[in-house]
Parts: structure tokens; C-alpha cells; sequence
């Protein structure tokens, strides 16, 4: 009886499914897929695609002049993910011991700029930094300097302004997995002997390890395929992989070029997540295992 | 706004009534007094949608957009236009205001028999910089290599004008196709570029108004727009030579109301509508009857009118087809270097 | 005998509740000490008190003569066993167990040998490598206790140790417990609100209620004599019967009338005049019923009764007897109850003068009128 049930209701259940389906479909797996085709054509000078087929855009991957671009991608996202955990962590530790009603309140104040456009936030911050700017004015009054040095246009205002665009994914899932968290362990280890901090390293953050894995992927995510925040406050040394591929496509008019650039990109990220999702479901049949072996 | 224009263009294609010109260009690029006189005239209306650059105008024609009656396209785009046949041939018949065309500019372009394009403006990539902040400033583009302006400067992030520039920092033509002049270019940039905040196409204007760059290599007219209202800004014509570009009228294949378009480019070569669209856009247009009709103050300006000895010297960015990569591959050392 | 953890007029507050109301208390070396209450008594503030989670607003905490009063919990020379465990799900029970160990810097060698010691203690040698959400409820438990005891502790915390656990375990746990505390031989503070736990385990007992210590001393002493009502009832069964004092004997007790009962003769010694609203309280198996008969003369601490009910409880039975207005819960092995009883039968209920408690009632002063009678007549708390 309950199978001749599930089958209309599973029926339901794609014919729901189907719009999103389609949405993702023609919006997401169609360009990507393009992006993947057109890396294996070949671009002729005006700016066109031609008819044939090759594998030439691919083995330009391995130019070592994209070599320093990668690097500092890598290195510009990876920093700005460890710097937004090493912030995210106490502050999720802090709200999730915080009281229900300041707890509400400091969730707010974290998805409020979200209410302000991405872009106009990224100029923000390059009107608070540019050389009369209010920064540049408060370090001029501490007489520190001779002239206030250049915030801007260079890798370190590229990464502050990517923490500052990605510290709220960071924080999300860390909060979302410190909420859960069984505070007594660290009263336990705290009576076992263990200093603050020592129980915040070897029990808060191997507790929410999972949440931990979940920030620090959405925003390497994120952040490896910056194209705007470089371009914005970045200066001649801050050119990432979205930069380059952004000039592949429209100033030097060599599309393949920049669907290869693009989709090693994409495979990356794919790779990444491949990798990060079945670390997570063995961990979650690990513990189904063990649930199971208790029963038994 | 912009891509709300785009879209409706896009949603519209084909549905445009019979008595509304489609107008595609470049950002306060036409006197709209001049286009409400054309509408009064011809009893019609002119719809303008914008690009920000050539490759952007042409890839959307590539892609497909259609609809449009006129375009500003620069020269260089045109010719690559020409060859992928994407442009009407104009009907000299209907543009008796031809003649006033500058001789001299035609010279300098692909298509000098204007057989698919006329020109429109011409201005130059030049050097503006804060009179109150750079001292000793020597009209040359080796400014570039000063080490003691903090660098608060910056280059165009666009690679023909910027290699463009250190060719002819150094001499060459800003043409070539020559491996060793660009290479000796590569090496001027990269020096250049310890010296440069970024690479930069839209902060510029902004940014010598406000004080926030002391140097900025940018376009002519956008510099005297700048200039007529901050007097702290000065601009220098490096006697190396400069590149020039000529933005010129063209009616695309498919275009729905060619008829009018011509209309339109009659209107705008006329010498009186001539000068006043200069003095409101800040581009020099190359037109004989409108430069006798123009303000001296305005032709005066260093920013619209530059000395005969480095005019000589300029010369206009073509296409160079295959050897772009050429371009792209001193580009690509500059960016990593 | 001077304490060795003494509290000296401990106060908690949070927010406007007093949780700890200037207790003072005096815990000796080595005794299994227990603080008893419901829920809410501030029994388990005391104990985080004890272990540092809390710090007192007023008042001194000692042990061994320190003050250790507002020492971080990572500094006491204590350990505590959780309520839910609180083991570390990420770590193997060896890993667990050796937690403290590594904390405090020992070498691989002797954390090795400790961890494995305390391993055959709580006989969990073959579960080491496993991880806590692999074990049942009594491992856990036991995986708790070892990870606290391994650090050598000179008190042993244990908040609600049992509470998780089932009946039968709960029973053998216990005993564990006991054995343990004996091989440990260190103090032990043991909260619970189960009586039967803290009267089978300790050497004393503090009965708290509402912030204060009710009541302090061994099991026996806390069960045969209540000082309050409060304690009377929490602390196992009790009926409570409400009276004045009619008379007194210097020599063998007391008398009070009660309404609806007749007279009760109690062997307590009261230094309370006559006239004063007592409590007589009775425990349930200090209940005899009797079959009615003319031999038997009705008269003190007797009354005639119906059976209001009759619940078998395994080896006693429990009968809820009524006579008048009152009524009274009775518990006896079976082979006590007079021949044939059922529902509704008539009996005479006789009550063990030597296990009439007696106390004042309210404030205790004498009674005007009738109005010792004003509140319910009996109290049963089950």
C-alpha cells in the first residue's frame, strides 16, 4: 500500500522539482557547459570562433606566465580564508554563548550589509581608503608618517576588502555549527585542567569541524574567482585569475582562450567540492556506522 | 539603467516603429540639444543606447543585436567591421555635408574614401596631471619613469594605447610589427610600472579631480572636461607623438531606417551643429566649416588642439589583425613582470 | 572534625534567584558526601561552585585550608563526572581518558601506563579505541569517571552521575561507584535528586531545598528524623497527620489529638507546651492494619478504617486507608494484611508509637481555636 502511494507522490516530487531543474539547467549547467566546449575551439583574429576543434587553449594552461597569477590566486584566497576563520571562530564562539536576545541582534548586524549592493560596499571601502579619505586622514593626525602611505592599489587592500566581503560566509556556518555545539565539553575540559584557550583549540574547534570545512570551502570558493575586488582596489601587483580571463575575453578577443582559463578554473572548484562533499559523507557513515553498531 | 537599456533593446529587436532612430555610442557623446533640433526637424525621435568600449559595441553585435541605425564605432573596429561585413556602404548622394570633412584626418585613416564610415571626432591619449602637486613636468611620456610622484599615478589598462605609448616613448611607430621594438617597449613598461598605482580606464577622471592621482595617462576630451572645471588640472601632449583615434559614423547591415541615419550624419556634418556639439563634448571634430565657426578659446586648449610638430608624429591605433598576439603576449609579460 | 572542602556562607544569585543562600558546610576527607534536592534546590550551583564553573558572590570556599574560592576550574585540585558525560565525541575512550594527562604535560610513557590502569578499573580495556558514540550508556559512565579519576583529584564531583541511565544499571552502577570509592579512596561530592541513590552511597547526606540545607547527616538519621516537613516527605514516604498537643510526659512522649483520628501517642521527646499545632508524621510501613474485632480496644493510636484501595507493589502492598476525613497510605508485606481484605473492607488502623514523628507546625505557636485544622487534614506525599 505504501508503494502504490510513493509512486504518484514521487511523481509530485519531480514534476515540483522540474522548474528548478530547469532553472539550473539553462542558467548554470548550459553556460558551463559552453564555457567547457569553447575551451576547445580555436579563436580567429576578429574576435570570432572557428569551426575547428583544438587542444592548443589547453596546453597554454601550462605558459608559466599564468604561473604567478595562479600563485597569487591561491595565495590571496587561501589567506583570505584563514584570516576569515581565525576571525570567524571566536566571534561565532561568542554569539553562540551569547543570550538568545543579543545573539539575534549580532546575527543582524552580520547580514545587514548584505541589504547594501556588493559593488557600491567595495567602493565604500575605496572612498575610506583613497589618499584623503578618512583612513588616510586618521593616520595623518597620529603624525606617524611623513605622508600617509598608499592604502590602496595594492595585495593588501585586494585581500582586507575580500575579508571584509567574505567574513560573513565564514561566519554563518561556524555560528550555525557552534549553536550546535555541547558547550559542557568545554566546562569538562576546562576541570580536566585545560587553559581557555587550550580547550577552544582541542575541543570547541575539533566540535564544529564540519562548520569549519563548510566556511573555509565558500570562501576559497568565492574568492578564487574574484574578478571585481582586484580590479577596484587592486593595484599593477594584484592581478588574479578573473582578471586574466576577464582580458582574454573582451580586450584581447580570444574567447577560447578564456573558456580554458575559465573552466580550469571551473574544475578546481568542482574538484574541491567533489573532494570536500564525499570527506563529509564518509564522516557522516562513519557516524551512521556507529549509530548502527550501537543498536545491534 | 544601462542594462535595463540593453535588455529592451534586446526584448524590442525588430518591433521598432517606422519614425524612432536607433542611435548606438559612446556616453554624452552627442549635444542633446542638437538631437532635440533632429527630432523637431525630421519629426521623428532618437532612442541613444551606450557601450563603454569597441570590443564590448562589437561583441554585442556579434552576438546577434540588431536594430540599431548608427554607430560610433573608433576607426580601428571599423576596419575589422568592414572585413566581417557587418556595414551598409553610405549613399554619398544623401550626404551633401561630406565636403566639410577635414582632408588632412582622412589621410590618416583605413577607410579614407569614407565609403562605409564617416568621421565623427578625433582626440588623442594624452598626459594630465596636478599642477599643484608635480613640479617640473617636461611634455614627454618618459614622465612616466619619475620615481618621486608616490605612485600616484596611473597607465590606461588597455594594451594598444599603453604599449602604444612606450613605442612611442622610445620612438617606433605604435604600429609595429616588429618583435624587437616590442620588446624594448615591454621593458619600458615594466619599468613604468613600479612607478603606476594601476592600470586604469574609468578611476582617472575622478581621481585627478579629486587629488587622489598626481599623473594620468587618459582620453583628450574626457581631460578637458575635467579641466574646465578644475583649474588645478593641466594636461601635457608628450612631444613623442600620441596615438589618435577617430570615432565615426557608421550604418550597419539591417539597419531599419537607413534613410534616416544618413539623415542624422547630414545633420551632425553640418559646420554650425558641428561647433556646438564640439563645445559640448570636448572632442574636436574634424569638420573644416564647424572649426571656423568654433570658439578660439576652445581650438586653443592643449587638450583639443595639439602643437603641428608632435601632430605630425601621432599616429592613429590600427588593426593588426594575426599580430594582436604580438600585443597580447608583451601585455601579458607587463601584467606578470 | 575540621572540614577538608568547607563552604563558609557561600551566595550565588543569578539575576533575582538566590540559587545558593549563604550555605555553610563542612565535607571530610574522604567521605562519599551527597547534596540531595529537587530540582532547582541549588544543589548542582554548589557543586559548580565546587568546581569552579561559577564564582560565588559572597562567602569562601576552602579545601585542605586553601581558599580556592575563585581559582579558574583548571587550577582545583578537582575533577568532575558530568551529568551527560561530557566526554569528548572526537576522541578514542583512551584518548578521553588521557585528556588531563596531556594537558598537564605528562610524559607518553606514564600517560600510557594510567590511561591503561584506569582502563582495567572501569573494565573498558577492549572498548579503548573506540569512540564515545559507540558505547552504551553504563561505558560512557564509566569512560566519565576514569577520565576524572585519572587526574588523581582530591575530590571527585559527580553531578546527576546516573540520572541517564535505566533502572537496573542505575542499581549496578551504584555499586560500582562504591567499589571505586573505596579503591580511590578520595572524597567524593554526589548530587542527586533520587533518594534511594544518595541514601545507598553516602556516608552523609545534605537534603537542600530552595538555596539552604534543609537537613545534615547520615541516611539513617535524615530518614528516622526529619527535622522538617520538607525533609520528611522528599526523603521517602510519609503521612502527614495535622494536631495540637493534649498532653506531655516528661518521661515517655507526647500526645496529641487529632481530628477525625483520635489521639496519637508519640515516644518523641517535644519541649513544646500543650496547646501547640503539631504535625504527627507517620511512615508508611509504620502502619499496622488490623481485622476489626471487639477484643481490640480502640483506643490511642488506633481508629477504625475502610480500604480505599489496594496496590500490590511486588514484595509490599500499598493500601490507602480512610477513616472520617482523613486518610493515610499504608505499605506491608503482604502476609501482614489481615485475612481477606479487599476494597471497601473495614479495618482498624494502628500506628507504631515509636514511629510517630512530631513537629511544629508554621511557626509553632500555640493554637487559637481550631485553627490547626484549617489547612488539609492529611498529606500524602508519595
Amino acid at each position: 500500500m505504501s508503494a502504490a502511494k510513493n509512486i504518484p507522490s514521487r511523481r509530485a516530487e519531480w514534476l515540483l522539482t522540474l522548474p528548478s531543474l530547469g532553472w539550473l539547467a539553462v542558467f548554470f549547467v548550459a553556460p558551463a557547459l559552453i564555457v567547457f566546449l569553447l575551451a576547445f575551439k580555436t579563436a580567429d583574429a576578429t574576435g570570432g570562433v572557428s569551426a575547428g576543434w583544438t587542444l592548443d587553449n589547453l596546453r597554454a594552461l601550462a605558459d608559466p606566465q599564468y604561473r604567478p597569477i595562479l600563485w597569487r590566486t591561491f595565495w590571496i584566497s587561501g589567506t583570505t580564508t584563514l584570516i576569515c576563520l581565525v576571525i570567524a571562530l571566536p566571534v561565532s564562539f561568542a554569539m553562540a554563548r551569547a543570550a538568545p536576545r543579543w545573539r539575534n541582534f549580532l546575527l543582524l548586524l552580520i547580514i545587514i550589509p548584505f541589504w547594501t549592493n556588493f559593488l557600491i560596499r567595495v567602493f565604500a571601502w575605496k572612498t575610506l581608503l583613497q589618499s584623503d579619505g578618512l583612513v588616510s586622514q586618521l593616520l595623518d593626525a597620529t603624525r606617524l608618517f611623513d605622508e600617509s602611505p598608499t592604502l590602496l592599489y595594492n595585495s593588501g587592500a585586494v585581500l582586507l576588502i575580500m575579508v571584509y566581503t567574505q567574513l560573513p560566509f565564514a561566519i554563518l556556518p561556524l555560528y550555525a555549527a557552534a549553536e550546535r555545539f555541547d558547550f559542557t565539553l568545554m566546562d569538562a575540559a576546562r576541570d580536566l585542567g585545560a587553559s581557555g584557550f587550550r580547550a577552544f583549540r582541542s575541543v570547541f574547534i575539533p566540535g564544529i569541524s564540519r562548520g569549519l570545512g563548510a566556511a573555509a570551502l565558500i570562501v576559497f570558493v568565492a574568492t578564487i574567482g574574484m574578478y571585481v575586488v582586484p580590479d577596484i582596489v587592486g593595484g599593477t601587483d594584484s592581478e588574479m585569475i578573473g582578471n586574466k580571463i576577464a582580458q582574454r575575453a573582451q580586450g584581447d578577443r580570444n574567447l577560447p582562450l578564456a573558456s580554458a582559463l575559465a573552466a580550469a578554473l571551473l574544475f578546481c572548484v568542482l574538484l574541491l567540492l567533489i573532494l570536500c562533499s564525499s570527506a563529509f559523507r564518509r564522516s557522516e557513515k562513519l557516524d551512521n556506522a556507529l549509530k548502527g553498531e550501537l543498536q545491534a | 539603467m544601462k542594462q535595463l537599456l540593453v535588455l529592451l533593446t534586446l526584448f524590442t529587436t525588430g518591433a521598432f516603429a517606422a519614425d524612432t532612430l536607433h542611435v548606438f555610442t559612446w556616453a554624452d557623446y552627442i549635444n542633446p540639444d542638437l538631437v532635440k533640433q533632429f527630432e523637431k526637424k525630421h519629426q521623428c525621435k532618437v532612442a541613444i543606447d551606450t557601450f563603454d568600449s569597441n570590443e564590448a559595441m562589437y561583441a554585442r553585435l556579434k552576438a546577434g543585436a540588431s536594430g540599431y541605425d548608427l554607430i560610433f564605432p573608433s576607426s580601428y573596429i571599423i576596419t575589422l567591421m568592414v572585413q566581417q561585413d557587418m556595414l551598409q556602404p553610405l549613399d554619398h548622394a544623401q550626404l551633401s555635408n561630406l565636403k566639410n570633412v577635414e582632408f588632412e584626418v582622412l589621410g590618416k585613416l583605413a577607410d579614407s574614401a569614407m565609403k562605409h564610415s564617416v568621421p565623427y571626432t578625433f582626440g588623442y591619449a594624452v598626459i594630465a596631471y596636478r599642477k599643484d602637486k608635480v613640479k617640473d613636468i617636461e611634455p614627454s611620456w618618459k614622465t612616466f619613469a619619475r620615481t618621486d610622484l608616490k605612485k600616484r599615478v596611473t597607465l590606461l589598462n588597455d594594451m594598444r594605447e599603453t604599449i602604444g605609448a612606450a613605442l612611442k616613448s622610445l620612438g617606433y611607430s605604435l604600429n609595429t610589427r616588429d618583435d624587437k621594438q616590442l620588446a624594448a617597449a615591454r621593458d619600458v613598461l615594466i619599468a613604468w610600472k613600479k612607478n603606476i598605482a594601476k592600470f586604469d580606464n574609468e578611476g582617472y577622471k575622478a581621481g585627478v579631480d579629486s587629488g587622489e592621482f598626481n599623473l594620468v595617462h587618459g582620453y583628450s576630451g574626457d581631460l578637458w572636461q575635467v579641466m574646465q572645471t578644475n583649474k588645478k588640472v593641466g594636461v601635457i601632449i608628450p612631444n613623442e607623438g600620441v596615438s589618435a583615434s577617430c570615432d565615426e559614423m557608421v550604418i550597419p547591415k539591417g539597419a531599419p531606417n537607413p534613410a534616416l541615419a544618413h539623415q542624422l550624419i547630414n545633420f551632425l556634418l553640418d559646420g554650425k551643429a558641428s561647433a556646438e556639439n564640439m563645445q559640448n563634448i570636448g572632442y574636436l571634430c574634424p569638420n573644416s566649416a564647424g572649426l571656423k565657426l568654433v570658439e578660439k578659446e576652445f581650438l586653443n586648449n592643449p587638450a583639443v588642439t595639439i602643437p603641428a610638430d608632435v601632430k605630425a608624429k601621432s599616429e592613429v591605433i590600427q588593426d593588426l589583425g594575426d599580430d594582436l598576439k604580438k600585443y597580447t603576449k608583451v601585455w601579458d609579460e607587463v601584467k606578470a613582470g | 572534625m575540621p572540614g577538608f572542602l568547607s563552604f563558609e556562607n557561600v551566595t550565588k544569585s543569578f539575576g533575582a534567584v538566590r540559587a545558593v543562600d549563604d550555605v555553610s558546610l563542612d565535607i571530610a576527607r574522604g567521605e562519599v558526601f551527597s547534596l540531595l534536592g529537587p530540582s532547582g534546590c541549588g544543589k548542582t550551583t554548589l557543586l559548580r561552585l565546587a568546581a569552579g564553573f561559577e564564582m560565588p558572590d559572597s562567602g569562601r570556599i576552602l579545601l585542605d585550608g586553601h581558599d580556592i574560592t575563585h581559582l579558574p576550574p583548571e587550577t582545583r585540585p578537582v575533577n568532575t563526572v558530568f551529568q551527560n558525560y561530557a566526554l569528548f565525541p572526537h576522541l578514542s575512550v583512551a584518548d578521553n581518558i588521557a585528556f588531563g594527562l596531556r594537558v598537564a604535560g605528562r610524559n607518553k610513557k606514564d600517560i600510557a601506563r594510567e590511561v591503561d590502569a584506569m582502563l582495567d578499573l572501569v573494565r573498558l580495556r577492549s572498548e579503548a579505541q573506540r569512540k564515545p558514540a559507540q558505547l552504551s550508556g553504563g561505558q560512557k559512565q564509566r569512560v566519565a569517571i576514569a577520565r576524572a579519576l585519572v587526574n588523581k583529584p582530591q575530590v571527585l564531583l559527580l553531578d546527576e552521575p546516573l540520572a541517564a541511565l535505566d533502572l537496573k544499571l542505575r542499581q549496578h552502577m551504584l555499586a560500582e561507584l562504591r567499589a571505586i570509592h573505596e579503591a580511590a579512596g578520595i572524597t567524593f561530592i554526589y548530587v542527586t535528586h533520587d533518594q534511594t541513590e544518595a541514601m545507598g552511597l553516602s556516608d552523609r547526606i545534605a537534603v537542600m531545598n530552595a538555596g539552604h540545607i534543609e537537613q545534615l547527616g547520615p541516611p539513617a538519621e535524615i530518614y528516622d528524623r526529619p527535622r522538617s516537613h520538607f525533609v520528611a516527605g522528599f526523603i521517602g514516604d510519609a503521612n502527614f497527620l495535622q494536631g495540637t498537643i493534649s498532653a506531655i510526659s516528661s518521661r515517655s512522649g507526647c500526645e496529641i489529638d487529632v481530628p477525625d483520628f483520635g489521639k496519637v501517642f508519640s515516644a518523641e521527646q517535644m519541649n513544646l507546651p500543650v496547646g501547640t499545632c503539631v504535625e504527627a508524621i507517620i511512615r508508611p510501613e509504620a502502619i499496622q492494619l488490623l481485622q476489626p474485632s471487639p477484643d481490640v480496644s480502640t483506643s490511642t493510636n488506633t481508629c477504625d478504617a475502610v480500604i480505599d484501595d489496594i496496590i500490590p507493589l511486588g514484595t509490599l502492598t500499598r493500601c490507602i486507608v480512610r477513616m472520617n476525613g482523613i486518610s493515610l497510605t499504608a505499605e506491608l508485606p503482604r502476609k501482614m494484611l489481615p485475612a481477606g481484605v479487599a476494597k471497601g473492607s473495614r479495618v482498624l488502623v494502628r500506628l507504631d508509637s515509636a514511629s510517630v514523628l512530631i513537629m511544629p507546625r508554621n511557626d509553632g505557636t500555640p493554637a487559637a481555636g481550631n485553627h490547626c485544622l484549617d489547612d488539609d487534614k492529611s498529606v500524602v506525599i508519595p
